[in-house]
């Protein structure tokens, strides 16, 4: 445990357990196989659960703040605090914008405490940074069709001339919520999906259901 | 019967022409009735091809019912469709649903049959018996008999069946966003698509037909010097070629909701079979955002109303030019037009060149010519001007019309009758636009004495209309006003570059040359009252003499006239009758009809199916069911699992054959006496951070949090501005500046709106963040007394009862594990609850579940849980709290300190003069005289038992259980004064007449001073 | 189902992203200690209820999960403005009506910052 600003800063990494394997998906698949569809002998859409990723909620709400914390990232993470509905990205490191105040910064797990320790030792005050690694889980969504699985679950315009590479949304998605980045448009689209962890199972065979009549080819789950 | 023969059956169908394919036959059943159609029929137009008649029976008379027009106004031609349980459909009009192979449908009204009716026999023996008002003056009377008559009727006159097993198909829903959504696919809608995609904008396009086209399915005239159709295609083609044009057949735009959000049904299999291919999407709802909305939906031809104009047979002259034009069957022999203006004449016209017989076009116009009449006089067929039918007679299927000579006005006969012999009665009363969807945001549709219709209101919607629907009649002007709309529709969504498209021209267009008619009821040598019924509404059975009637009876208002006499009321929404009916009121009222005014629409358009409106939202993706971290382990375990607001949590974990009752008392005795554990991850988590984060929490909870010491624990309880509880939990003083709370599970999402809510609006100068982290922390709560012992196999920690003590938290290494573990209680035994990253949990268990095997480690579900904490007087809040309850009123007077500086958020409200009275409702143990009786939850208190009904209750049971430890039933509740009256009795009156003693007691019923916790 | 303008997040948004959470600009009274029963359920009871324009607070739920002002007309269901927590917006003439290809115009309002907010007064 380290303190500054008299807040806690907990080292959440267990050497001991590989948390990178297991999956989120607990319970079975969908009631018909979307893998299995007679009508379309090519998937084109793929869907595939991510490793669990270090992820940091970073707060400011002043423009000082905000400079200071932006500058941190850039020399411990090599991306800038990214501007209203975008992202940068570098590496390991993308870092997302969720709110005039909350932007999510994803790292390899491993790394989120000593990038909260960086973060914290240079910016003070009005901030603040929470580990949530465990709180989310990170779905791939791709494919020609992948707009259409889209399109099926999020009244979101995600159509290219409104969701160009790099945007991030947080938006609903079927009956839940939902983040969503645009990583590739086009025929090869493909979007990251950063659901709630509880909700890693609806969000799973939702995207199942939907994928159904497109073919769906899914790693994990 | 052999194709051949099917073939031959096929008497009203042409050799050549129309938009079919007479390589692909198709067969189908029509009431058991084998027949044959083609690829590109609709139902309707396959069976007026055999020659069928009769296609229903009529809703309050069950007189026999043909086919009446060609579109989505079809009132008579509603089908059961479907050849299993699990595909039948309702109420499918056969004038949309396309045919395909092995179709099977059947009518859904007349019963026994459609050929035989008994309801037909009723309604002529009881005559004028079922009048307007008739369910409202015989059947509600007397009250009680209502479900018997109800089952005859709904029997002999109801709207199919329900499917009675679950739909094998798929539906879902899919969301679109254009800058420019077209409705309709008829010439004026095709031309504001293309000039809107022109422009570079996202188009949308949908049309509820089979092809694009709309009108000019089944035109004769030219555009660009092509056939009509031959135009569409070249449209369809830029269209399709365009990646940013999204095109929709089978698609009916059935609502425009606030803000250009409108909802499309797309019936994407059903013209394929009956159910969908595998893996294909049977019904999608399209839910379309768009920035301008161009309005083309034509207009619905008025039939004119007149003595038995409901015998099969009579028909809108423009759907019979549809049936011959576009699927090449004529329906019948002999024609007889009536007509009020120029467009009646053209189904003549079609007629006669299919090479049948017109015996005459009856206009009511004096002196009609120009074009059409004309073109009428050129092949020969005989006009009856300054005439009217007045009359159809036949009994299955029309062989007469009755035609007088009327005056100049047409509301009075003015000559003698002469029969025209005739199987067919084309009726044109003109055109009233389809301004459905324009009012549906709330823009009332205007009377046009032009037009003579209603067309579509101003509106606050970026929404253009054009073509037919406007009032627009020559196909030039249609064309040309479709592109103005497009390009205009364009330029509201940003898209500013002219199109450049030129409307193309029209060679042989139809020009009006002579003023129409305004025409609704035909007059008839009796008044309507003792006329021969002329029909307003086929499917609710409404005559012209029932709507003069309710007038009669005091309806003015036309949405009284409406209900009353069920005018509109039917699948079809009065598509062809309201007209008519409101000019009939007004007639009546002596009135305009700009006057009497109309009754407006409300989505949806045309009927859809339920599984369109559910769409993906069934079965386990109905709500969405959240899982903890542990969730495969309580599956392996068998556990039954319990909703918990979304949350699937464990239940009770039953072994071999134990029934619930047993595994839970076998869960709480191992509890109390060795240990076991819950999963308590569902609990909110609020991270909360910053150097105000201490005020803050002094502000939302009842009770002091200025002096909470980093490593300590605190109960707290958080109200509304009303002073009523809205949830508890405990929170950790992680550092000075940073604390973590917990949330009851489903308060987790209120309490975080709760906070931020102020912080943003009241305090937004508070230095504070709060962040959820509740998915994040995994919790497993380990109860009892070897709960140390088994954490300590766990862990290097100390966790002894000197360094760690009750409501003290410390960080920890558990089982590999970095973990915050709190020590805090909510069975009243020792307990730890253990909290690690969620992608940890499951790895924790496990180790858990190993090392707890020599203590008996038993895990327990909510049930148990519940028990537990009741013996220990612990409240929850949603189960011993509704809304209505203080602090104070459930005796947590404790945890409220009304001496902080700031006026936290529930004191002024609970300080109110009644929530401070001594007799309100107190939260207090209940214990039965006999130990073994359960008291049902909710089961009201009385004081005395022998008073009379209604007797005066003075609270309810809240919580009550059987508890295995104490081997008795525990309860509490909320009782008036309750507090004080510790050791009286109450009883609760249940409702199978027996009545259970309690007395009142404390709340705790195990160990009050806590020893077991504090070990 | 409105199309709703997030001032924060700058786009409109389907409704189904929001919350309405009632009657905007209703600070918490500074000292509710101090105020009679009657006034205090004033405060926290009374609302209006008027038939066109009207003020409420709504909050980007299952987005930037920012709270903001709606100025509406509860008749037509026009949005007019919407504009951050903390602000106020004056209308700058009567609402009108223009039918030009029956588009509504309304009058345009400016935003203006709420300088003089004292701490524990509300937007």
């Amino acid at each position: 445990m380290s303190e500054s600003d008299n807040i806690v800063v907990m080292d959440q990494f267990s050497k001991n357990i590989d948390a990178s394997t297991a999956s989120v998906v607990h319970t079975g698949q969908l009631n018909v196989d979307a893998s299995d569809n007679g009508a379309n002998s090519k998937a084109h859409v793929r869907l595939a659960e991510q490793p669990v990723a270090g992820l940091l909620m970073l707060r400011a709400s002043s423009e000082e703040q905000m400079a200071a914390l932006g500058a941190a990232l850039q020399t411990h993470c090599g991306v800038a605090l990214a501007s209203r509905l975008a992202s940068n990205t570098s590496g390991d490191y993308c870092v997302r914008w969720m709110s005039p105040d909350a932007w999510l910064l994803s790292c390899p797990l491993s790394d989120a405490f000593s990038i909260e320790q960086k973060l914290r030792g240079v910016v003070s005050g009005h901030v603040a940074i929470v580990q949530i690694s465990g709180g989310y889980s990170v779905f791939e969504l791709s494919g020609a069709k992948a707009l259409e699985v889209l399109q099926k679950s999020s009244g979101y315009d995600t159509h290219p001339d409104n969701f160009p590479v790099g945007k991030v949304v947080n938006t609903t998605f079927a009956k839940a919520q939902i983040t969503i980045r645009a990583v590739q448009t086009g025929d090869e689209a493909s979007y990251e999906l950063i659901v709630r962890r509880s909700f890693s199972d609806y969000i799973w065979i939702w995207l199942q259901r939907a994928s159904y009549e497109y073919g769906l080819d899914s790693v994990g789950g | 019967m052999t194709q051949a023969q099917l073939k031959i059956q096929q008497r009203n169908r042409l050799t050549t022409g129309g938009r079919i394919n007479r390589e692909k036959p198709l067969m189908f059943t029509f009431a058991g009735r084998r027949l044959m159609g083609y690829e590109g029929d609709t139902v309707a137009s396959a069976l007026l091809a055999n020659g069928v008649d009769i296609v229903g029976r009529s809703f309050k008379y069950g007189r026999p019912r043909g086919i009446m027009t060609a579109g989505v106004e079809e009132p008579n031609a509603v089908l059961q469709i479907g050849g299993t349980k699990g595909t039948t459909i309702p109420n499918v009009k056969a004038t949309e649903q396309m045919l395909y192979n092995k179709l099977a449908c059947r009518p859904v009204n007349g019963w026994p049959s459609a050929e035989f009716d008994l309801m037909g026999v009723f309604g002529r023996i009881g005559g004028e018996l079922m009048t307007p008002g008739f369910y409202y003056k015989t059947f509600m009377w007397p009250k009680s008999q209502w479900e018997t008559y109800e089952k005859f009727i709904r029997k002999a006159a109801g709207l199919g069946n329900s499917p009675e097993v679950p739909d094998v198909d798929l539906y879902d829903h899919m969301n679109r966003h254009a800058d420019v959504l077209v409705v309709g696919a008829g010439p004026a809608g095709l031309t504001a698509a293309l000039s809107a995609a022109r422009s570079g904008s996202r188009v949308l396009i949908a049309d509820e037909q089979h092809e694009f086209g709309g009108s000019l399915l089944f035109s004769n005239e030219t555009i660009d010097g092509k056939p009509a159709m031959q135009w569409v295609m070249g449209v369809v083609e830029e269209l399709r070629a365009n990646p940013r044009v999204t095109m929709l057949d089978h698609a009916t735009v059935n609502g425009y909701h606030d803000h250009n959000f409108l909802t499309i049904s797309e019936r994407c299999t059903d013209y394929l079979g009956d159910h969908a291919p595998r893996g294909k999407v049977r019904h999608r709802m399209h839910k379309v955002r768009a920035g301008s909305v161009v309005l083309a939906t034509g207009a619905h031809e008025r039939p004119l109303v007149f003595a038995n104009n409901d015998i099969p047979g009579c028909m809108v002259a423009s759907s019979v030019s549809h049936y011959i034009n576009r699927f090449a069957v004529v329906p019948g022999e002999r024609l007889v037009v009536m007509t009020c203006n120029d467009g009646g004449y053209q189904c003549a016209l079609d007629w006669h060149d299919a090479g049948r017989t017109v015996v005459a076009i009856v206009d009511s116009r004096k002196a009609p010519d120009g074009t059409s009449v004309e073109q009428a006089a050129e092949r020969g067929i005989k006009v009856i001007t300054g005439s009217a039918v007045i009359e159809a007679q036949g009994k299955k299927r029309v062989h007469a019309a009755l035609v007088t000579p009327v005056n100049a006005a047409a509301s009075f006969v003015t000559g003698d009758c002469q029969y025209l012999y005739c199987d067919t009665i084309a009726s044109s009363g003109g055109w009233s636009p389809a301004v459905h969807l324009s009012c549906h945001t709330g823009s009332r549709p205007v009377w046009s004495q032009e037009v003579l219709g209603f067309v579509p209101g101003l509106t606050t919607e970026q929404r253009w209309t054009a073509g037919v629907l406007t009032g627009k009649v020559s196909l030039s002007d249609v064309l040309s006003d479709g592109i103005t709309a497009g390009t205009d529709a364009a330029n509201a969504a940003g898209f500013t570059g002219a199109s450049g498209y030129v409307a193309p021209s029209v060679s042989t267009d139809n020009q009006v040359v002579c003023d129409a008619q305004e025409m609704y009821l035909l007059p008839h040598t009796k008044p309507s009252s003792r006329a021969p019924k002329q029909f307003v509404d086929m499917q609710n059975d409404v005559t012209a003499a029932g709507i003069e009637m309710s007038t009669r009876e005091g309806f003015e208002s036309i949405e009284h006239v409406k209900r009353y006499t069920a005018l509109g009321f039917g699948t079809d929404q009065g598509k062809t009758g309201n007209i008519n009916g409101m000019a009939i009121v007004a007639k009546a009222l002596g009135k305009t009809i700009e006057q009497t005014g109309t009754t407006v629409f409300r989505p949806n358009y045309t009927p859809v199916s339920f599984g369109v409106v559910a769409g993906a939202h069934t079965r386990e993706l109905f709500d969405p069911q959240r899982f903890t971290a542990m969730h495969e382990w309580h599956l392996k375990a068998g556990a039954e699992f319990e909703s918990v607001g979304q949350w699937m949590r464990p239940w009770y974990y039953p072994q071999g054959e134990e029934t619930m009752q047993e595994a839970i008392a076998r869960e709480q005795l191992a509890v109390r006496a060795s240990v076991g554990f819950l999963d308590a991850s569902t609990l909110g988590k609020i991270d909360i951070q910053g150097k105000d984060a201490r005020e803050f929490l002094g502000r939302v909870y009842t009770n002091a949090w200025a002096k909470l010491k980093p490593g300590f624990c605190r109960y707290g309880l958080m109200c509304g501005e009303d002073g009523m509880v809205m949830d508890d939990g405990v929170t950790a003083c992680l550092a000075e500046n940073h604390f973590h709370m917990t949330t009851t599970s489903g308060g987790a999402a209120r309490v975080m709106s709760w906070l931020e809510i102020y912080h943003q609006t009241e305090w937004p100068e508070m230095e504070v963040f709060f962040n959820s982290v509740t998915d994040h922390w995994a919790t497993i709560a380990i109860a009892g007394p070897n709960a140390r012992k088994l954490l300590e196999k766990l862990t290097d920690a100390d966790v002894s009862a000197e360094n760690f003590k009750f409501m003290q938290w410390i960080d920890a290494t558990v089982a590999g594990v970095p973990a915050r573990v709190f020590r805090i209680s909510f069975t009243g035994d020792l307990s730890f609850e253990v909290n690690v990253a969620s992608h940890y949990a499951l790895a924790v268990l496990e180790a858990l579940v190993e090392a707890g095997k020599e203590f008996n480690l038993t895990p327990y579900g909510t049930e148990t849980m519940h028990v537990l904490r009741a013996e220990k007087g612990f409240i929850i809040v949603g189960q011993d709290t509704d809304g209505s309850m203080t602090p104070h009123d459930i005796n947590h007077g404790w945890a409220v300190v009304d001496s902080k500086p700031f006026s936290y958020l529930g004191k002024r409200g609970m300080n109110r003069a009644d929530c401070l009275r001594s007799d309100r409702k107190q939260l207090v143990g209940l214990m039965t005289t006999n130990p073994q009786v359960t008291l049902p939850e909710g089961a009201q208190a009385v004081r005395n038992p022998n008073e009379a009904i209604p007797m005066t209750m003075v609270g309810h049971v809240t919580s009550s259980y059987h508890s295995a430890f104490l081997g008795r039933t525990i309860a509490m509740g909320v009782i008036k004064d309750g507090l004080n009256r510790m050791g009286e009795k109450v009883y609760f009156p249940l409702r199978d007449g027996t009545t259970v003693e309690a007395v009142i007691c404390s709340t705790v019923f195990l160990d009050p001073d806590g020893a077991r916790q504090k070990v | 189902m409105f199309l709703i303008h997030c001032p924060y997040c700058e786009e409109h948004r389907e409704e189904e992203e929001f919350h309405a959470a009632g009657q905007a600009h209703m600070p918490r009274p500074l000292d509710p200690d101090s105020l009679s029963d009657e006034q205090w359920a004033n405060w926290l009871y009374y609302r209006k209820n008027p038939r066109g324009e009207h003020r409420e607070l709504w909050v980007h739920a299952a987005g930037c999960g920012k709270y903001f002002n709606v100025l509406r007309n509860t008749q037509t269901y026009e949005i007019y403005a919407t504009y951050k927590s903390g602000e106020m917006l004056e209308m700058s003439g009567p609402t009108t009506v223009t039918a030009t290809g029956s588009v509504l115009n309304f009058s345009k309002a400016h935003a203006s910052s709420q300088t003089d907010r004292k701490p524990g007064k509300s937007s």
